[in-house]
């Protein structure tokens, strides 16, 4: 199931050689390249950045390339198959037209080169913020979140719903283990009625956790707010420079291509 | 649903977020008074939005630069009201974004908009309905998650039509709402029986908490609220 993914992104995310880079650095990296990416025109400056923090993941931080590989499909995947319906389906200037049993179907140029930015945005996009968060635990993104004063409500509540994720992952695997020593996927009648008690089984049982910490949190004078006690220094200035020259020169090397077309260098 | 990481032109990025923004806003307030005046409701809180995790993080492919998956948002919405489920939508679309990368920040603000607030309003507004008309709240809450469920697929339909009218809105958005029905019209039936099944769980388990709320009426959970003669707390 898709949502085992997410222990395998917070293992990597501690166990990473990037881990104990300052995290508001990374996370001022990734924010920075994600929207320049996003606000490119052309598909070349998101793919610089792809390839940018495809580099710093595998060969810096030490990802796991199977574990990346399975996270990058995604962006590649769903891209590459954006690409072609929007060949077919989205446009407007016919470019050429491919015979299919007696059948024209056209393709269209400007739906190719509307695909293909998104292709690269998405790129561009996704791999930042994976850089993030193959590099950063959670836990730290919370300090950040409370220092950039974030409603308390907000960053307790982010808190719990992350701890109950696993609370309910935990709970998964036993009852799913559960049921299938007691043969609950022999069949597909079997399946979905068991997948249907297992979810409802689950929902209770996490919620049912969920009051016991509730009670014990009370219990220790927790009055409605959890305090962290550590706080996060800021980057050294000479890193911020850094990447904000790198920045500007990736927002320049997006203006000189910003008009740049592949379909008007291949000639049909 | 779960528009991805760099689909949407900036601009529309920029819409939705403020959209949501102010829902998000308004939501936290109310959340805010709720944990103040019921505490124990903060576990029934955080596990709606784990459940809201669980469930639209079973995605499925459907051709386009986002996929089709159940949405969970129908039993916060019906439980808390769409600012609040507003809110947990957008620390759990967060946390997908940074676990799966599934959706992503920069469009944030258009998932949350219709898997947060449009959704969660179609729920709420088919739950009471239901109450309306007579029907039992576990009725009422099949057919809140089914509508808040196909909503939530007509509004990222229109989000992307509006994002990409090629050659029309209309012709974009016949495109995109094809392409979601094929996965989505039966997912949004499964959902609906998966939230009836907790439902019965919740009104067996804590009727107190429900009545609290005020969304299931006296009557309906007095057989759970008697509580049992042989020792009962």
């Amino acid at each position: 199931m898709g949502f085992m993914k997410h222990n395998i992104v917070d293992n990597v995310a501690f166990s990473n050689k990037l881990r104990h880079v300052n995290p508001k650095l990374k996370v001022i990296f990734a924010l920075s390249l994600l929207l320049i990416s996003v606000f490119s025109t052309s598909f070349i400056v998101p793919l610089i950045i792809f390839f940018i923090n495809s580099i710093l993941l595998l060969f810096k931080a030490k990802v796991p390339k199977k574990i990346y590989a399975v996270f990058v499909g995604i962006p590649l995947g769903f891209g590459i198959l954006n690409l072609v319906i929007f060949a077919f389906l989205f446009g407007t200037v016919e470019w050429f037209k491919i015979n299919v049993f007696g059948f024209e179907i056209p393709v269209y140029k400007d739906g190719i080169e509307l695909g293909l930015l998104l292709f690269g945005r998405m790129l561009g996009g996704v791999s930042s913020m994976l850089f993030l968060a193959f590099t950063t635990p959670m836990v730290e993104l919370f300090y950040i979140f409370r220092e950039l004063k974030m409603p308390d409500v907000l960053v307790d509540m982010m808190m719990l719903i992350y701890r109950y994720i696993f609370v309910l992952y935990e709970e998964y695997e036993k009852m799913k283990f559960a049921q299938e020593s007691r043969l609950g996927t022999s069949n597909l009648k079997s399946t979905y009625k068991s997948l249907g008690a297992l979810a409802a089984h689950l929902f209770i049982r996490a919620w049912e956790k969920g009051e016991k910490l509730n009670i014990t949190m009370m219990s220790r004078c927790y009055d409605g707010k959890i305090k962290l006690l550590q706080t996060i220094e800021n980057p050294s200035i000479k890193y911020i420079l850094f990447i904000a020259i790198f920045d500007i020169f990736l927002i320049i090397l997006a203006y000189l291509t910003k008009d740049f077309t592949l379909t008007s260098y291949i000639k049909i | 649903m779960h528009i991805m990481e760099g689909y949407l032109p900036p601009m529309w990025c920029a819409v939705w977020w403020v959209l949501s923004g102010i829902v998000i806003a308004y939501g936290i307030v109310k959340l805010k008074k709720l944990l103040e005046e019921s505490p124990e409701m903060k576990p029934l809180v955080a596990i709606s939005g784990a459940y809201m995790f669980i469930l639209s993080s079973l995605k499925m492919p459907s051709v386009t630069g986002s996929c089709s998956h159940p949405c969970g948002n129908g039993l916060g919405a019906v439980l808390f009201g769409v600012p609040i489920t507003a809110v947990l939508a957008a620390i759990v679309l967060l946390f997908q974004a940074l676990f799966l990368a599934h959706g992503g920040l920069t469009t944030l603000g258009a998932n949350d908009f219709s898997m947060g607030i449009v959704g969660p309003a179609a729920a709420v507004i088919v739950y009471r309905l239901c109450m309306k008309a007579g029907l039992s709240s576990t009725v009422g809450i099949f057919f809140a998650a089914l509508f808040g469920d196909w909503l939530t697929y007509v509004t990222t339909a229109v989000q992307l039509a509006l994002a990409f009218p090629i050659p029309s809105f209309t012709a974009a958005f016949t495109k995109f709402i094809v392409i979601y029905a094929y996965t989505q019209v039966p997912l949004a039936i499964a959902e609906g029986i998966l939230t009836v099944i907790i439902w019965d769980y919740i009104k067996k388990l804590r009727p107190d908490l429900l009545l609290k709320l005020g969304v299931v009426p006296e009557e309906e959970l007095k057989p759970y609220l008697t509580p049992s003669p042989a020792g009962g707390e």
